[in-house]
């Protein structure tokens, strides 16, 4: 009787044990390493005024060195055909550079685009440079709310 | 032994498997016939939501397709409080592109032309016939209760094929009537037997691939196979059936605001309202296609600012499935999950659901399907019918025997047997205590089923 209890305890332990997907399983599988960027812009931009764009490209924490075609786009907020086209120069250790000078007030758009073999990436930064006026305060609300409709921005 | 205690031990065991056979008959009889008949029906989804959704799904074609944030836009200008929680392209230059949609607390799939971006029709998850019978099939339609019930039936299945197999191997007899082929010229009691007991050994394999595959997406059994192989690095990766997706790459602090109220807020700068903003869907839809996804995939949205992308596309082959996680600001591919990268138990699984579902060798496989349902339904009820020819009045007219703890070795293989699937175990623990402390000690109970 005692082995059938023990047994039924057992029935019961495997029923009761823990539904979980441990985390790192997914390094058992297939991985991709893609890549990652980290931006930067100074905190205030003003109109006329030259400021530097930052990215940092690395890639399974290993700094992304040299990479050719690390390019810049950036536009206005509703001139979508508008576009400033620029190269990012390699400063070092995965770092890559350039200057902008942007004449008007306004909301902004900057993308980069970097592709290696293996990953390419097309992030989009919202920014403001000066003051914005109060259409373009709107603008932005009505942007915050419907984050879909700016990506209206075709890159052909 | 000497032969004579032999062959009474042998004649108690085959009572008691018996006795465990009519049992789990009696009780998962109406169970085995609704998994029957809603799988049967299930089996053709393809072709039957083809005529139910025949007017949403083709379209003329007329030049080139409008990008798929022209088919968005349209659904939002068209339903602007909606919250956008999929995309699928159509697949055929004749198939419309599909957009679902959360609304007032309600999902519907808005079906939408491609080459102008009107709006076909609209269609409530909940007027989806095929959907309400799948939801019949492996739950009841009454949620997780429903599922398990299903999943206890499902498992008692296995032990009725197991036992019934015991039963009709033949012991003596050398002739293949009885045993291969059903006697029609004896009397209705055998042939009633015979399409049992031989319908039953012929079906018996498929029978057990439809449960053992089937229970791989139950929510109990299910979940802790996917569970275990996933974790063992043997199964599915993680978040095709368990496990979560990985986040996108840009930290929350970098990602542009939430909604912001012009009332309170001072005048923005870049460090407060800039941030990275999440890719728009043609890009998606572009980085796919690149991809060489299987053409009936679907996009469904981040749900959460910190969520990603995700193309998850099953087609009928299961050497076509594909699960894409894609960061939604960056667009890199963060996860890249096709067949070919499940591991070994993965690919059996993935390809046994496919053969379950009758998707995997076409119509073949829906007709072999078809059939093997039909001979359930002609097992459960030619079971039933020789239970009713034989039942005495004012009892169950169950089979005699011993109690099966008399037969250490077949209580041990049942005990393993509960291991393996725990809700049967838990079933049988229910069933001994019940009977210990209800059946046998109340007389008119014990008359009815002793």
């Amino acid at each position: 009787m005692k082995k059938y209890a023990i047994l039924c305890c057992c029935i019961l332990l495997a029923a009761c044990s823990a539904n979980l997907v441990k985390e790192g399983s997914a390094e058992l599988y297939h991985t991709e390493y893609p890549l990652e960027l980290e931006l930067d812009l100074p905190t205030k931009i003003a109109p006329k005024q030259v400021f530097s764009v930052r990215v940092l490209l690395i890639r399974n924490e290993v700094p992304i060195n040299e990479l050719e075609g690390v390019q810049l786009k950036v536009w206005k907020n509703e001139q979508p055909n508008r576009i400033l086209e620029s190269n990012l120069a390699y400063e070092k250790e995965g770092w890559y550079q350039t200057d902008l000078t942007l004449t008007e007030d306004g909301i902004y758009f900057l993308q980069v685009l970097a592709s290696t073999d293996q990953s390419s990436i097309l992030p989009t930064k919202r920014f403001i440079v000066g003051e914005l006026s109060d259409e373009e305060l709107n603008q932005l609300k009505q942007l915050e709310e419907k984050p879909d409709q700016e990506s209206h921005h075709e890159h052909h | 032994m000497d032969n004579k205690s032999k062959q009474k031990s042998s004649a108690n065991i085959y009572q008691i498997v018996w006795r465990w056979h009519f049992y789990a008959g009696i009780i998962f009889a109406p169970f085995l016939l609704i998994l029957a008949i809603t799988g049967a029906i299930y089996l053709f989804k393809p072709q039957i939501e083809g005529v139910l959704y025949e007017d949403y799904y083709n379209v003329i074609e007329q030049g080139e397709k409008l990008a798929p944030s022209e088919h968005i836009e349209s659904v939002l200008d068209q339903f602007p409080e909606a919250q956008i929680t999929s995309y699928r392209p159509g697949e055929e230059r004749t198939r419309s592109a599909e957009v679902k949609i959360s609304l007032n607390g309600e999902s519907y799939t808005i079906f939408v032309n491609p080459y102008t971006a009107d709006i076909i029709g609209k269609l409530n998850e909940k007027d989806r016939f095929i959907d309400r019978v799948e939801e019949f099939h492996g739950e009841l339609m009454i949620g997780t209760v429903g599922d398990r019930i299903v999943e206890l039936a499902a498992c008692w299945t296995l032990l009725l094929v197991i036992t019934g197999l015991y039963i009709w191997f033949p012991k003596t007899k050398k002739s293949p009537f009885g045993v291969i082929f059903p006697r029609f010229k004896k009397n209705k009691r055998i042939l009633f037997r015979d399409l049992h007991a031989v319908s039953g050994a012929w079906l018996s394999l498929a029978i057990i691939f439809l449960v053992i595959t089937g229970l791989l997406w139950s929510g109990f059994w299910g979940t802790k196979v996917q569970n275990l192989t996933t974790n063992a690095g043997i199964g599915y990766p993680p978040s095709i059936w368990v496990g979560s997706a990985p986040e996108s790459t840009i930290q929350t602090k970098d990602i542009a605001d939430v909604p912001w109220s012009a009332q309170t807020m001072p005048v923005p700068s870049s460090d407060q309202y800039g941030g990275f903003v999440p890719i728009s869907i043609d890009d998606v839809v572009r980085i796919t296609n690149d991809e060489n996804i299987y053409p009936t995939y679907e996009v469904i949205y981040p749900s959460s600012p910190e969520g990603v992308f995700t193309i998850s596309v099953f087609p009928p082959k299961a050497k076509d499935e594909a699960t894409l996680h894609i960061d939604q600001y960056t667009g890199a591919i963060l996860a890249d999950y096709r067949y070919e990268n499940y591991k070994p138990l993965g690919k059996l699984m993935a390809w046994g659901i496919t053969v379950h579902k009758g998707l995997e060798y076409g119509v073949m496989n829906q007709i072999i399907g078809l059939i093997v349902c039909m001979g359930i339904v002609l097992l459960v009820i030619s079971g039933l019918i020789m239970w009713w020819k034989r039942k005495p009045n004012n009892r169950l007219g169950a089979p005699t025997g011993p109690s099966i703890i008399t037969k250490k070795r077949v209580t041990i293989l049942l005990l393993l047997f509960s291991f393996v699937f725990p809700l049967v175990g838990l079933s049988v623990i229910f069933v001994f205590v019940l009977d210990w402390l209800i059946l046998r000690r109340i007389p008119r109970l014990k008359q009815f089923f002793y």
